[in-house]
């Protein structure tokens, strides 16, 4: 693994999918191609999540509401996200770059960061490189899909750049050109500063990134304290130490978690439950596949109320149904039950994570049962696919489904990739 | 719509790629002119190969599930919005 470093000389690149999602979508459907779409979360729920670059001209950008996108542009096409195959494109996508460097960060679902210091000289110049990624990417992914490319000594410049000129575009950022480039980029352009810090760098009278170069370190540590205060320092002087994370290493695992917004306002409290059932047993079958148990488990209900909480048990489980009584129990004792009125998100998370090779077996005979139902109905939902056999609570539920996100939050598909080491 | 369909595929060995060239749904024969995607999806132990197609002013969604070896036409679209 690369170590962390201050040097100038090394080359860095972070490579970025233009409007991936709807992109995608186009590729697919070349009926779809140079029209505005949106894509759309697939129990349609209304809002766009990604939207072409023909409805970004529009307006109509991630987080519109349908309403607001149908009324700005009636004709536009929404289209139902499908995950799977911006991951099968994506792993598409990792298998080019690593062809033309070992070191690849897969940082999200649609972009990388790549160091290309030892394999650029075999193309002479940063150009003729991005150019040769830029071809195959054309012709082994498709025409429609293009990808922008920064290209600078470190992780935040190489970020910044790839930013500053899309679609297909290439920003080289030397350490000459750091001023220039500030000058003509926002403090939201740097991947870390949110509207919050914005807003904050703003009332200490900073309002532009060469403005935050000359701010003093302890200026910056007395307000927003050590660690924070060192990154926007840093971030000023144009210094990222962070090396290049290959994707083949194995990411650590501390929780396993997953947020739902339900398809409608949801007053039911059956379909609640079960949905709060559902997740538990996609983090059940998640730890599984990680071989790990938990003993902390956290539940978030928000809608009409805000009811959160999180217990920590002295077992370990790594079974749903162990987890949607732990986090009944918390609502029992916080709330006296699941309270009444609409539900529109759900949030479940269990961490205090083991390895099940360093926890004793169970004596009791009642959870050597358990764990062996449990581990012949993952061998049918494994065999005949996922909610073949279900709890029976669940028979008429909404069957959700695990998929990738746009950020790769899933470890399980993170350690896939990392230990097969081809994503093909 | 998951409606079973008719296809012709055509595997070309110089360039090791095989993919659908007609299909025949509700009775009417289309030739596809366009490759769009291919990729593979998973459920439980069947793989299935997704080809997004286009022939002339119609898009197509096939799936071939590689267990049966049944073609699927899982979506069409016109082109016409929503």
């Amino acid at each position: 693994m690369e170590k962390a470093t201050n040097s100038t000389k090394r080359t860095i690149l972070h490579i970025d999918f233009d409007s991936f999602f709807a992109s995608c979508e186009q590729q697919c459907n070349p009926l779809l191609r140079n029209r505005p779409i949106g894509v759309t979360a697939t129990h349609g729920r209304t809002c766009i999540i990604a939207s072409s670059r023909e409805a970004k001209r529009l307006g109509i950008g991630t987080a519109t509401r349908t309403y607001d996108a149908l009324r700005i542009c009636p004709t536009i096409q929404l289209v139902p996200a499908d995950f799977w195959k911006y991951w099968e494109i994506s792993k598409k996508f990792i298998d080019i770059c690593k062809d033309f460097s070992p070191f690849i960060e897969v940082f999200s679902l649609d972009e990388l960061f790549m160091d290309a210091t030892y394999s650029i000289h075999l193309y002479g110049t940063v150009e003729n490189f991005v150019a040769a990624i830029k071809k195959r990417v054309r012709a082994e992914l498709g025409d429609y899909l293009t990808v922008s490319v920064g290209a600078s000594y470190n992780k935040l410049l190489a970020k910044l750049g790839s930013g500053l000129k899309k679609p297909d575009g290439l920003v080289i950022i030397k350490p000459s050109q750091l001023e220039s480039v500030y000058s003509a980029a926002s403090l939201q352009d740097i991947c870390g500063i949110g509207p919050r810090i914005e807003a904050r760098l703003q009332l200490m009278g900073i309002y532009n990134l060469l403005q935050l170069r000359r701010a003093p370190l302890t200026f910056l540590i007395a307000e927003f304290g050590n660690v924070e205060g060192h990154f926007l320092y840093d971030v000023g002087q144009g210094i990222d130490p962070r090396p290049v994370l290959p994707y083949t290493q194995e990411p650590t695992v501390k929780s396993v978690g997953r947020q739902y917004c339900l398809a409608t306002n949801q007053h039911d409290q059956r379909i609640v439950l079960q949905n709060i059932y559902e997740l538990y047993e996609e983090i059940g079958l998640k730890l599984r596949r990680l071989n790990k148990k938990a003993r902390s488990i956290g539940i978030g209900i928000f809608g009409a109320y805000n009811a959160y909480g999180h217990i920590t048990q002295q077992t370990y489980s790594d079974t749903g149904s162990d987890f949607f009584n732990w986090s009944m129990q918390i609502l029992k004792q916080k709330y006296g039950g699941l309270p009444v009125g609409y539900v529109r998100r759900l949030n479940v998370w269990a961490g205090l994570l083991e390895d099940n090779k360093y926890l004793p077996l169970t004596l009791l005979p009642e959870d050597r049962k358990k764990e062996k139902i449990v581990k012949v109905v993952d061998a049918l939902n494994d065999r005949f696919g996922d909610h073949t056999v279900r709890n029976g609570f669940l028979v008429y539920a909404t069957k959700l489904t695990t998929t990738p996100n746009g950020w790769m939050a899933d470890k399980f598909e993170r350690m896939k990739l990392a230990k097969t080491g081809y994503p093909v | 719509m998951n409606e079973k369909v008719s296809v012709i595929t055509i595997y070309d060995h110089t360039k090791s790629k095989a993919f659908p060239w007609r299909l025949k749904w509700r009775s009417r024969i289309y030739t596809i002119t366009k490759i769009g995607n291919h990729h593979t999806r998973e459920s439980g132990r069947t793989l299935y190969h997704i080809f997004s197609v286009s022939a002339g002013n119609l898009y197509f969604r096939l799936s071939l599930n590689t267990t049966t070896l049944f073609w699927i036409l899982e979506d069409t679209f016109d082109g016409e919005s929503n």
